[in-house]
């Protein structure tokens, strides 16, 4: 998150280059990826399975 | 056929589904709002990275083939747009393990199954300084008011600067 945030103030500027622009889509795609795992984990993920596992039994 | 899905919203717009063999897919539309610039535009709030991420596998190796993920990503995709019209979707692949072009050959598939003429599509190449390349994509409803600028700040960002590779 905090290389994110670095990053966002790179490509906010008006002379920001095409690896600022790089940097910043990959390093919040790897910051979603992140975030996906962490959420795999969480309680919150479990009431997810549960109600799909009810969304298809209908 | 596709696969239920269920709209959990939250920063991210995320989507859930399960294929039939148990493995739960998240789709997420992150708002990405400096891709022009200083996120002043007027379209800023509006640009979104999409992902397709599987959260729960139970098997040891990689999800078999299934065409019912490609209709399903397509339903999901004009759920997104039922709810934010005037959404501009960025694609860019996760490159880490080398597989993006694998993975936007699979994307660019999809998008000519299922797109139903509404969505209009510019790809583009990222040229990083070690010569790296990252196929990126720009999707928006071709109604969309802000269409020509859209496509004039993206062909930009990326024209101009591959200039100098």
């Amino acid at each position: 998150m905090e290389e994110l945030k670095k990053i966002e103030g790179a490509i906010k500027r008006k002379d920001r280059t095409q690896d600022d622009i790089i940097k910043y889509l990959l390093e919040s795609k790897k910051q979603t990826i992140e975030d996906s795992y962490k959420f795999a984990k969480s309680e919150e993920f479990q009431v997810i399975r549960r109600k799909l596992k009810e969304l298809n039994k209908s | 056929m596709s696969y239920n899905f269920i709209f959990e919203g939250g920063i991210n717009n995320s989507y859930f589904f399960e294929t039939k063999e148990g493995i739960i897919y998240q789709i997420t539309f992150k708002p990405t709002p400096y891709l022009f610039g200083d996120g002043k535009t007027k379209f800023s709030d509006f640009i979104f990275e999409f992902s397709v991420l599987i959260e729960f596998n139970p098997f040891d190796k990689l999800p078999k083939s299934d065409f019912k993920i490609g209709q399903t990503s397509a339903k999901i995709f004009n759920d997104f747009y039922i709810k934010k019209g005037n959404s501009i979707t960025i694609y860019i692949c996760d490159s880490s393990d080398n597989k993006q072009l694998i993975r936007k050959r699979k994307f660019d598939i999809w998008f000519s199954k299922y797109n139903d003429i509404r969505f209009f599509k510019i790809d583009k190449t990222l040229i990083d300084t070690n010569k790296k390349r990252f196929p990126i994509s720009l999707i928006l409803l071709d109604s969309n008011p802000y269409r020509n600028e859209i496509m004039d700040s993206f062909t930009s960002i990326i024209g101009q600067n591959n200039q100098d590779k």
